[in-house]
């Protein structure tokens, strides 16, 4: 029997979410670090070794967080099991913010007087284009899970499982019918299809970054970035679509009850595949177009380091983009100075707070 | 990959330290890169949003300069809300309008009073037009 919920389950978890953020320094662009803009020669401020401290401190945090729960058998308790990924973070960010606030410190304000003098942007007239037959790709997938349940409906018996408890043993069922069969797929795969092919679109119109010392190459770089990420959520939109799938399978009795962790496998390989995808273009994709060179030099990079704080949170009133690309990390973070990101945040929080008020009756 | 100056595509470039309003600023860079050929009839240029963000300018004050030039018929504005470089009116080969020889006249009246000399005004105004390369319709 597989285990549900066990520290076999989440130690390979914290590992790929230690190693992920050890290596974000080596993501982010040389004149990004640890979230502050760096103007001087990045060699005189000894970034190279506060990378790799971050590195050796980051893994030391993840690593002893996994041998705790490894040797203390206590703590292998499910509760403590499925929190743990948020202890990591919690313990990581705090990391993070020591090497913040130290960068920042001999960085330096007084040094860079922010010469806004002049300001240009660089329009390419040629831009890559997304292709947009690819946001159909995952409804096709959806359509085939569906048309799965719908071949195998008369097989599925009166009454089936509906939720398993962490050790695999079902504990909850439903009275067979279209709504109960189809629940998972209609109320998880179908919401978070479109989620994620919101977001792809809104990568795509995500805010435009441009290195003024190199505005070309940043122009070029960003285009590519913001249509590699693009696809990239499309891509790992396939491998959840596989685990709402999968969970559904088990309830219709297509896959034995036992091997309900099973369902998660397949979102396992994103964290992998992120990274490599990370680690070859970089965060705004500075790592690409690499022999690219140009002698368009421009005006100086304005002073944004007020907008952003603690180095992640991006709070800019004046900014008309929802996504803009993270500091620290890979991708992108929504802008807290827009109204719409508030309602990103509020509506699903009350939507869930409204229907756990409804079925403890409360209302 | 090798050099990449000459990527196409064109550069918009604003100068916070002198008086002339931003939007202004602007406009005039995307004229100058109408009548340099740069920029060509069809070309569409950036979303008041993303040339806003590039230049770390307020998104009205863009929006203001692509209002100013759908005005002046120089850009304009296809269903989808795109911004893209009009198509020569046919009219407007024979006479400019009203508005722009006013502001010419102002302009040589000034060189006039200072002193200049017709045959100097003629043919200084003569290079500059020669001196720009001017849309593909006028070759």
């Amino acid at each position: 029997m597989i285990p549900a919920f066990s520290a076999e389950i989440i130690v390979p978890i914290l590992f790929l979410i230690g190693i992920s953020y050890a290596v974000i320094p080596y993501l982010t662009p040389p004149y990004i670090q640890f979230g502050v803009r760096i103007y001087k020669d990045p060699e005189t401020l000894q970034l190279r070794k506060y990378r790799m401290e971050f590195v050796l401190v980051s893994i030391f945090v993840s690593a002893a967080l996994i041998f705790i729960i490894l040797i203390e058998s206590g703590l292998s308790e499910p509760i403590f099991i499925s929190i743990a990924p948020l202890i990591q973070l919690a313990g990581l960010f705090i990391v993070y913010l020591a090497f913040h606030y130290h960068v920042l410190a001999i960085r330096g304000v007084s040094s860079y007087t922010p010469t806004r003098e002049t300001a240009s942007a660089f329009i390419p007239s040629e831009e890559g284009s997304f292709r947009y037959l690819f946001l159909v790709v995952p409804w096709i997938f959806m359509f085939l899970y569906i048309f799965a349940g719908i071949l195998y409906y008369n097989s599925i018996p009166e009454t089936f499982p509906t939720h398993f408890g962490l050790n695999g043993v079902p504990n909850e069922f439903a009275t067979k019918s279209l709504l109960s069969v189809f629940s998972i797929l209609l109320f998880a795969g179908i919401p978070i299809t479109a989620l994620m092919e919101i977001i792809a679109i809104a990568i795509l119109h995500s805010r435009p970054f441009q290195n003024p010392s190199s505005p070309v190459k940043t122009a070029l770089q960003n285009s590519a970035f913001n249509r590699i990420n693009s696809s990239l959520i499309l891509a790992i939109s396939l491998p959840i679509q596989l685990t709402i799938f999968l969970a559904s399978a088990t309830t219709w009795g297509l896959i034995p009850h036992g091997y309900v962790a099973l369902a998660v496998l397949p979102t396992l390989i994103i964290i992998p595949i992120v990274l490599i995808v990370a680690l070859r273009t970089g965060q705004t994709g500075w790592k690409l177009y690499p022999g690219a060179t140009e002698n368009k030099n421009m005006a100086t990079a304005r002073n944004d380091d007020t907008k952003w704080k603690a180095g992640v949170f991006y709070v800019n009133r004046d900014d008309q983009s929802l996504l803009v690309p993270k500091r620290f990390g890979y991708g992108y973070t929504l802008n807290f100075g827009h109204l719409v990101t508030w309602m990103v945040l509020v509506l699903p929080i009350t939507v869930l707070v409204i229907v756990i008020l409804f079925t403890l009756h409360i209302v | 990959m090798a050099n990449i100056d000459d990527k196409p595509g064109f550069l918009i470039t604003v100068d916070f330290s002198i008086e002339k309003p931003i939007y202004l600023q602007v406009v005039e860079n995307i004229i100058s890169l109408i009548a340099a050929g740069d920029l060509r009839t069809g070309a569409r240029l950036p979303s008041s949003r993303k040339l806003s963000a590039l230049l770390g300018v307020n998104y009205h004050t863009i929006n203001k300069a692509y209002e100013t030039l759908i005005r002046q018929g120089i850009l304009a504005m296809d269903r989808r809300k795109r911004v893209e470089v009009r198509k020569v009116v046919q009219a407007n080969l024979e006479r400019p309008d009203a508005a722009w020889i006013n502001r010419q006249k102002a302009l040589i009246e000034e060189a006039i009073s200072k002193g200049i000399l017709k045959d100097t005004l003629l043919s200084t105004i003569s290079d500059i037009v020669e001196s720009i390369p001017g849309r593909d319709e006028y070759k």
